[in-house]
């Protein structure tokens, strides 16, 4: 089993860098040169069956790359931190997509400056029950070696690097729809933060793809502090929201957060997310 | 030791393990030196591994030479290579490196005394450390000892970089020349008759139809390939009389390639000649139908020293490019109107000089020995004469001139009259172009344009007219008027001056404008005056200024406004505000005016496309009159007989074009039809001549408005419209579309597998990564080379429906000094099953001795 920190967690404008950072984690050395893969997340319904990744090859060297699938979503401990679970295997519960995904190409060699577009197809099997199902799409990429005519002697410099990422795919079948309940909020305090914790629960029958702002207000209602970030619930999460306090003003009497969760993204996602109520709350400082 | 140290150290004593038996053996190091491998990477060129050496300081010290070949910098190694002399940037002032008095003498900068360490020859290969080399190109050298790699980067780039990069956008070129810009193959004309289409208008001055309207219908089917017209105008009056006001009928057949006749039109038709006129009767030409935009080639070849190159744009698009090895004249195509060419030239160190050419091409110019000819006769349709004849003939003299004579035969009144005609066009390569038409007792008219660079720009025109041509005026009398227009641009400011009067009398017209843009918009000024020789008519003198503006919006939703103001000497004389701006799926607009003899008016228009046709509507009102209204409705329907109930919208592109029909089906059967044991194929995007259409779920599509006889390209989307596993037999088809009929293009897509399979290494063989395969297709004869990964398995995507052959390619096998068991592998991919993978049999290789 491996995990990878939170892909949906970022900001959308920041969600590729992020899926850097997560792939980063899970690449035996990370590579300044390694292939880029786009979007960020794919999104397929009955309809059309398949979508499509484009890798991009911007280095000096020619890569070999391997498509797989794998099932993952992210997940919290008790203290909110939060990874990203990859199973090997999967139990009959889960909403899997792996079983029945296919890439093509599933292996390919990019050369240095080469796109190559890889499409992605669903098969699902007839008796599906409605519902959205998960996957990762994980894009592996080595190094290639030069055409055997080309290399001279025994001599290898090649550093054995592999790096993967990790694209998010959501399969819906049929009627699909989701929902959130907020079950619970509280605040945790350090030396320089405040800390808002939200254990949210995920409605319907698809994941929650929304987007959280919390702002920290003082007693005369201003924002002091305020974070951002994109979220997404495929069942219950409890997670952190880290309010960076204002240099030299401790939190006083009156001082409020204030959080609101809606079914909004920004980017190449936003055409894709499932509508649903906002959520919202403000409490006052202990 | 510090830990970066202790890092170098370990990376290098990898480097060293690497290097093999060849590196940390190597005999006569100075001492405290160590030597070893590294990379030398240059961003867009490549990379080099070669021997380094370190210093007992770390710092590690470059070969010489195999770094400059690598950036492409050209430099001389004099006195038993103990001096270098390295042109810099862009073949700036040279450097010299001079290992003897140990020293580098750079122009413009302090000389810099080189240590024991920073520069050394060792078997007899001069060396230099990075701070040194850092000088010596300008560059900036950086040491990654964790990835055993120096890397070099400069700006301007090294010339290797810039002959990458020109690769690079040659090939880009290229491959947008074989996408868009490259000539379609040609096709044949069919003979095709049916179809039909039909065409119409209705406009009216009232809100009754049955008062003040015009009806205007046409409809047209193909015959024979060509198209035939039928057409009728109706109008009613004021006062509600009812009249049938022309009924047209032609024939048109184009002959496309055709030498000595190109098109033949019978019927209601128009002249050719220097004046178009309406006739009744016939009309030949061996002009194209459509005349293509290119109007010539021309060769490039500026005067180079050896060793250069050069690159030719077009409006920032890379139109050719000459060929290092061999240097030739480069084709550039000329189009009609403007070409302003760009020619870069390279030098080997760098260099780079920008040159500007222009060339213009009149609309009417020929190619050099191009003949045209136009000629025709019959009935004139109109009260105006009895009968006409005319006949033309332009010829291209050069490439830079075109002249052209002919005349017209009109019978009026039972007598007639011949009226010769020339025209001429002039275009020598440079920044000027001119144009002359003439007709006997007619008009005479020419203009000349200058283009002097992106920034100015200028042109003149004059003319003499009699009544009944050119420009309509105001200003009344029996008398031929002149008219002379000059026009010009100095960027950012047009200005243009318009003289003109009665022939042989001073002017009674003159205009003075300027414009210029200004943040989302324009603005204009102008100041007119008129001395009409008529006492009837009162002089005028007027300055207007005139903005437009475009307000706040999404792009396609972007309103706009316009303002004007007008003043005469006694003071304002009128002004104008008006708003357009997109609404739905159509256009609506308000403007309201003020003028000083006429008062406050108001006026609203919209217009709206609705599946039909289109509906625009205006009304205005004024202080003293009624509210005025008027409409137009028009549209335009295309009938397929094949698929009857489902008429095409042709909008205001019925009559004259045509339309092109199919179907995308899963070709089961292989056969190529759409038949029985076939699928159709629903939603594919399909696309010709800029027009996009979908297959319903019969998996046909009905595309209309498409220009007729040239040939254009039918094609289906071959990456997002259907499953991965199909692929079209054929992603294009090329026609010559016939008008007035759905021309065919069908589409099967075929069923396409993944090739995955094996090679392993048996003993002594190095590798099995990296191997090149050949895959033939037997049935096509169509090669494809497939690299195995490190892995040594092999993936090949989308080979289609056939038998093949696989076999290790024999520059691999001789590399590896093996041989392939088996040496062929044959398989094939069938139509029939799900299963899109093809899995064959692992390939073996073994030690070519052996074997033996």
């Amino acid at each position: 089993m491996k995990t990878l920190s939170p892909l949906h967690a970022p900001r959308a404008r920041s969600a590729l860098a992020c899926l850097l950072a997560g792939a980063a984690l899970l690449a035996d050395v990370g590579r300044a040169d390694a292939v880029t893969v786009t979007p960020a997340a794919l999104f397929i319904d009955h309809r059309t069956r398949s979508a499509s990744l484009t890798l991009h090859n911007p280095g000096l060297t020619a890569e070999e790359i391997e498509i797989t699938f794998a099932f993952g979503y992210a997940r919290s401990d008790e203290h909110g931190r939060i990874q990203v679970v990859f199973l090997d295997s999967v139990p009959p519960y889960e909403p899997s997509a792996v079983p029945f995904l296919r890439a093509f190409p599933r292996r390919l060699r990019l050369e240095p400056g080469q796109r190559q577009l890889v499409r992605i197809l669903v098969q699902p099997p007839r008796d599906l029950a409605d519902g959205e199902y998960w996957a990762r799409v994980m894009v592996a990429s080595t190094g290639g070696q030069p055409p055997i005519e080309q290399r001279t002697g025994d001599v290898r410099l090649q550093l054995e690097v592999r790096t993967v990422f990790a694209v998010a795919l959501n399969y819906r079948h049929g009627s699909v729809a989701t929902g959130l309940e907020v079950e619970d909020a509280r605040v945790e305090a350090t030396d320089s933060t405040l800390d808002l914790l939200l254990d949210m629960e995920r409605q319907g029958n698809a994941a929650f793809l929304g987007h959280v702002v919390v702002e920290l207000l003082d007693d005369r209602g201003r924002v002091v502090a305020e974070v951002e970030q994109d979220v997404a619930v495929y069942r219950r999460i409890l997670w952190r929201f880290p309010l960076a306090l204002p240099e030299g003003r401790p939190p006083a009497a009156g001082w409020r957060v204030r959080w609101r969760v809606d079914a909004e993204r920004d980017g190449e996602e936003a055409p894709h997310i499932l509508r649903a109520s906002a959520r919202s709350g403000t409490f006052p400082l202990p | 030791m510090t830990m970066r140290r202790l890092a170098r150290q370990l990376s290098f004593a990898g480097a060293l393990l690497l290097a093999g038996p060849g590196g940390a053996a190597a005999q006569g190091l100075p001492s405290g030196y160590d030597q070893g491998l590294f990379q030398v990477v240059i961003p867009r060129v490549g990379s080099a591994v070669v021997v380094v050496l370190v210093n007992p300081q770390g710092d590690v010290l470059l070969p010489l030479a195999p770094v400059l070949e690598l950036a492409s910098v050209p430099f001389a190694a004099d006195e038993g290579g103990a001096l270098f002399r390295v042109p810099g940037p862009a073949g700036s002032d040279t450097a010299l490196l001079d290992f003897t008095r140990r020293q580098l003498t750079r122009p413009g900068a302090a000389d810099l005394a080189l240590g024991p360490d920073d520069a050394r020859m060792h078997d007899g290969e001069p060396y230099v450390a990075t701070r040194v080399l850092r000088e010596l190109l300008r560059a900036q050298v950086t040491v990654e000892w964790p990835h055993l790699q120096v890397a070099l980067t400069r700006d301007p780039p090294f010339p290797a970089q810039r002959q990458a990069e020109l690769e690079l956008q040659r090939r880009l070129a290229e491959v947008r020349a074989r996408g868009h810009g490259a000539e379609l193959p040609d096709a044949p004309l069919a003979s095709r008759t049916g179809g039909g289409v039909l065409s119409w208008s209705l406009s009216s001055r009232h809100l009754d139809p049955l008062k003040a309207s015009n009806l205007f219908g046409q409809a047209g089917v193909a015959v024979l390939g060509g198209r035939a017209t039928v057409g009728l105008v109706a109008s009613t009056s004021y006062a509600g009389g009812t009249g049938l006001e022309q009924v047209t009928a032609a024939y048109e057949r184009v002959f496309p390639g055709e030498r000595w006749l190109s098109r033949v039109a019978v019927g209601d038709v128009v002249s050719d000649g220097v004046v178009a006129r309406s006739l009744r009767g016939v009309s030949l030409t061996n002009a194209p139908f459509t005349r293509t935009p290119q109007f010539d080639q021309i060769l490039v070849q500026p005067d180079l020293p050896a060793g250069w190159q050069f690159e030719v744009y077009q409006e920032g698009r890379l139109v050719g490019f000459s060929d290092p090895a061999a240097p030739a004249p480069v084709p550039v195509a000329l189009s009609y109107g403007t070409t302003p060419l760009e020619v870069r030239m390279y030098g080997p160190a760098g260099e780079e000089v920008v040159s500007d050419l222009l060339y213009q091409i009149p609309t009417e110019h020929l190619q050099d020995g191009q003949l045209l000819y136009a000629a025709g006769g019959g009935a004139c349709p109109t009260a105006r004469c009895d009968a006409l004849g005319y006949g033309a003939l332009d010829y291209g003299v050069t490439r830079w001139l075109t002249l052209g004579t002919g005349g017209e035969y009109l019978r009026e009144d039972g007598e007639g009259a011949l009226r010769l005609s020339a025209r001429g066009s002039i275009a020598p390569q440079g920044h000027w172009m001119g144009e002359f038409q003439a007709l006997q007792g007619s008009f005479l008219q020419g203009s000349v344009r200058w283009s002097g660079s992106r920034r100015a720009s200028g042109a003149l025109s004059a003319a003499l007219r009699s009544p009944g041509f050119g420009q309509p005026t105001f200003l009344p009398g029996p008398d031929s008027r002149w008219d002379v227009n000059a026009s010009g641009r100095l960027s950012p400011v047009s200005g243009n001056l318009r003289v003109a009067g009665p022939r042989g009398a001073r002017p009674d017209q003159w205009r003075v404008g300027l414009s210029r843009p200004i943040p989302r918009g324009y603005l204009q000024g102008a100041f007119e005056a008129i001395r009409p020789a008529d006492p009837a008519l009162e002089d005028l003198d007027l300055v207007s200024l005139r903005t437009f503006t475009l307000l706040p919006g999404r792009w396609r939703r972007q309103p706009t406004l316009n303002a004007a103001l007008r003043a005469a000497a006694e003071g304002l004389h009128g002004a104008e505000l008006g708003l357009s701006m997109p609404l739905g799926s159509g256009h609506a607009s308000v403007n309201g005016r003020w003028q000083t003899e006429l008062g406050a008016s108001l006026a609203v228009s919209f217009t709206r496309s609705v599946p039909w046709g289109r509906f625009q509507g205006v009304a205005s009102a004024s202080g003293d009159e009624v509210l005025r209204a008027g409409y137009t409705l028009d549209g335009g329907l295309a009938l397929d007989p094949r698929s009857p109930g489902s008429p095409v919208p042709a909008g205001s592109f019925g009559i004259g074009f045509a339309g092109v029909r199919g179907h995308v089906f899963y070709d089961y059967d292989g056969d190529g039809r759409f038949g029985a044991g076939d699928e159709p194929a629903a939603d594919i995007q399909v696309r010709v001549a800029g027009r996009t259409g979908r297959t319903d779920a019969r998996g046909m599509y009905q595309i209309w408005a498409v220009p007729p006889y040239d040939p254009v390209a039918v094609s289906v989307d071959t990456v997002a419209s259907f499953l991965p596993t199909w692929a079209p037999s054929t992603s294009r088809h090329v026609l010559r579309p016939v008008p007035h009929v759905f021309n065919d293009a069908d589409f099967p897509l075929v069923r396409t597998r993944e090739l995955i399979g094996e090679v392993v290494a048996g003993p002594g063989v190095l590798t099995s990564g990296g191997v090149t395969l050949e895959l033939v297709h037997l049935d096509t004869g169509e090669r494809r080379e497939v690299l195995t990964f490190e892995d040594g398995q092999f993936y090949v995507s989308r080979l289609q429906v056939g038998g093949y052959e696989l076999r290790v390619a024999p520059a691999s096998l001789r590399a590896l000094g093996a041989r392939a068991v088996p040496g062929t592998v044959r398989f094939r991919v069938e139509g029939r099953g799900e299963d899109p993978f093809v899995e064959v049999e692992t390939v073996r290789l073994e030690r070519a001795e052996a074997g033996r």
